[in-house]
């Protein structure tokens, strides 16, 4: 029979002093809050939530962020992917400080962010004159909640790539040639597979920064209803005029929302590294004779 | 498919000379091995035979086909790396029916070659595993069942066991050459490892410094190699600077009869295993004193000094090795020496004057001083 340290193991009191500092600080900073939010939103009742959820101005900001969030997803995500390949791949000169770059939207503040893009897309500026000339709005407009959200998010594609384009290599690349695979059966079939994990990480974090995003938005595209007041803009909008219920909602929503996105994030995206999807899309790069041959010909 | 090399060089752009004109010829179903240590050239050698580096000048012939201008897609050649890079996202079947799915097989034929490979490389069973599922040794079998999907004319291997433990890699080595003489597939692989090229290789081609400083059968690049590099390379030696006096090397009591001219320098190179022990006597020309024994198994190296303080290092028998002491006296014969001029080895050299060494098990004799 083993003799077990029975005493020690009941009674480690480190353990329960860092367990206890850790739930504590979760509990008070992070669950009572967000307790506190539904509590206050549900203050009025179930009818009152569902007023405020039903309330047009409401909707359309919900509906404005989404899609306006995606859209800067879906932009970024291209750029981001092609820009880490380059960063990655090719021999560029200063090479070092572009990537140095990358993390710069991140490092200013999104105010200012906000205030450059006004200040170069503006009315006032060349380019800005030159654009509303040709009856383009782009301040004060949805294209201007797309930029700024483009600009604040611009990283995350990138950096959630980058690693791992890196750490393939370029033998995988190679024995895919030397197997007779070109150029675009090499991309679809084992480049974009490899990294498709990071592109896609890369898009939920674009996506939920872009939801939240308030500070360059509101300075680019103003408050207006309607237009262009997303979620975020919305809620500080009805604090200011006291209505607690409205921001309450939609905050609630945009919480459901972060909270999904999160844990596909975290779950279904790591659960498996190599997931269906991948091997989906690596079967269907592969293409058999005749079926797929209408992407087989587009890919080559 | 045999290979040619003409004047074949690769500068890369950083100036470094990875090959510099080198050329030679290998034979159809050979297996060859590119020996040489790291920085040497072996490796881009390889690639530009695979087409992954473009060489800057010289030809590459395929079976008398020119093939240095052909992308690697176009030359149908197998090529295992050094650390596999198995497609992650696949399993293993899909791995090795990568290449047959490019060439559009159908899928009978793919499932049919693709279980007579797994067959091959013993891995039935294994289809469906990723190969973060698998250990090295199984990674390894893999990427070569891929290397040999698509029937290539040409299997290239670059290190292909550098990245497995020392007791699996005895046996891989002699699994690969197996499968090598059984498929009669031209194979070449690069190693710095000369055990495993004198083990496998049925030519050896020696790199130096982007050159080519030897090729030759196994037993021609041990026994006569061409320069003291490939004598140290391929085996151990003991090697001497020294110059020629009245037709003998200068290096006192190792007086070998040379036919340099007197004042010439030469390198005077002596295997290990060609020296032997016999016990001390007045009348033995060259008289030494053990420094220090170390087992090696199979058998013991004995480091030695001989008068004026030549040092010179031994491989004797355990039988023997077993009685000899640090300040032992023993005397020494030489069963065979070369001697190089410069880079050139100018003649080997059989002493016929000394006596064949008879029985090698008449120690433990030695005295101590």
């Amino acid at each position: 029979m083993r003799e077990q340290p029975l005493f020690r193991r009941r009674y480690d009191l480190s353990k329960m002093v860092m367990g206890s500092v850790v739930i504590g600080y979760v509990l008070l900073l992070i669950l009572l809050p967000i307790g506190q939010l539904v509590h206050s939103t549900f203050g009025q009742g179930w009818s009152g939530f569902q007023r405020a959820l039903l309330n047009p101005s409401a909707l359309f900001s919900m509906k404005l962020t989404i899609t306006l969030a995606l859209l800067t997803a879906v932009i970024n995500t291209v750029a981001g992917t092609i820009s880490a390949y380059v960063l990655v791949r090719y021999p560029l000169p200063g090479k070092k400080i572009l990537n140095a770059m990358v993390d710069l939207p991140f490092a200013i503040p999104t105010a200012v962010s906000g205030l450059m893009l006004l200040v170069m897309f503006g009315p006032k500026s060349i380019l800005g004159g030159a654009l509303q000339a040709k009856g383009i709005e782009v301040v004060y407009a949805p294209p201007g909640i797309v930029l700024a959200m483009i600009f604040v998010t611009f990283p995350f594609v990138i950096r959630s790539v980058q690693p791992i384009l890196e750490d393939m290599g370029v033998e995988m690349v190679e024995a895919a040639k030397i197997l007779g695979a070109g150029r675009w059966q090499t991309f679809f079939r084992v480049v974009l597979p490899t990294i498709l994990p990071g592109i896609l990480s890369g898009f939920t974090l674009t996506f939920s920064r872009a939801l939240a995003e308030f500070g360059s938005v509101v300075m680019v595209a103003g408050n207006i209803p309607y237009k262009t007041q997303t979620a975020a803009v919305f809620i500080y909008g009805e604090i200011e005029s006291g209505n607690l219920n409205n921001a309450g909602t939609v905050s609630l929503l945009l919480l459901i929302l972060s909270f999904l996105l999160l844990f596909y994030q975290n779950y279904l995206l790591n659960r498996q590294r190599f997931g269906w999807w991948q091997r989906l899309l690596a079967k269907a790069g592969m293409g058999r004779k005749g079926k797929n041959s209408e992407f087989e010909n587009w890919a080559i | 498919m045999s290979i040619e090399v003409r004047k074949l060089s690769k500068i890369f752009a950083d100036g470094h000379r990875a090959v510099q004109d080198v050329s030679f010829e290998l034979l159809e179903g050979e297996m060859t091995a590119f020996l040489g240590p790291s920085g040497g050239g072996k490796t881009t050698m390889l690639r530009m035979i695979a087409g992954l580096e473009t060489p800057s000048s010289g030809e590459i012939y395929l079976s008398g086909r020119r093939v240095d201008y052909l992308p690697p897609q176009e030359r149908q050649i197998g090529f295992v790396f050094q650390n596999y890079a198995l497609f992650k996202h696949m399993n293993v079947f899909e791995n090795i029916a990568f290449g047959l799915r490019v060439q559009k097989r159908n899928s009978a034929y793919i499932r049919e070659r693709v279980s007579e490979l797994l067959r091959r490389v013993d891995l039935k069973g294994l289809e469906q595993r990723l190969p973060d599922q698998l250990s090295g040794g199984q990674r390894q079998r893999v990427a070569l069942a891929r290397a040999l999907a698509t029937e290539p004319r040409l299997l290239l291997l670059d290190e292909p066991f550098a990245a497995i433990d020392a007791q699996l890699r005895k046996e891989l080595r002699a699994w690969v050459r197996n499968l090598q003489k059984e498929m009669g597939i031209t194979s070449i692989f690069v190693t710095h490892d000369q055990q495993e090229a004198l083990e496998i290789a049925d030519r050896i081609v020696v790199f130096k410094q982007g050159q080519v400083e030897q090729l030759g059968t196994p037993q021609e690049v041990y026994n006569s190699p061409q320069t003291p590099f490939v004598a140290g390379f391929v085996g151990e030696i003991n090697r001497y600077q020294t110059g020629v006096k009245n037709g003998f090397t200068d290096l006192g009591v190792l007086k070998f009869p040379i036919k340099h001219q007197d004042g010439r320098n030469v390198i005077v190179v002596i295997r290990p295993e060609d020296v032997s022990l016999v016990p001390w006597s007045a009348q033995e020309d060259i008289q030494a004193m053990v420094l220090q024994t170390t087992f090696l198994g199979e058998f013991f190296k004995v480091d030695l000094e001989l008068a004026d303080l030549i040092r010179i290092t031994a491989h004797v028998p355990k039988s023997q090795g077993i009685g000899l002491h640090p300040k032992d006296r023993v005397a020494l014969r030489i069963k065979s020496f070369k001697t190089f001029d410069g880079l050139s080895q100018l003649e080997t050299v059989f002493d016929p004057t000394r006596r064949a060494v008879q029985e090698e098990s008449i120690f433990p004799v030695g005295e101590a001083v």
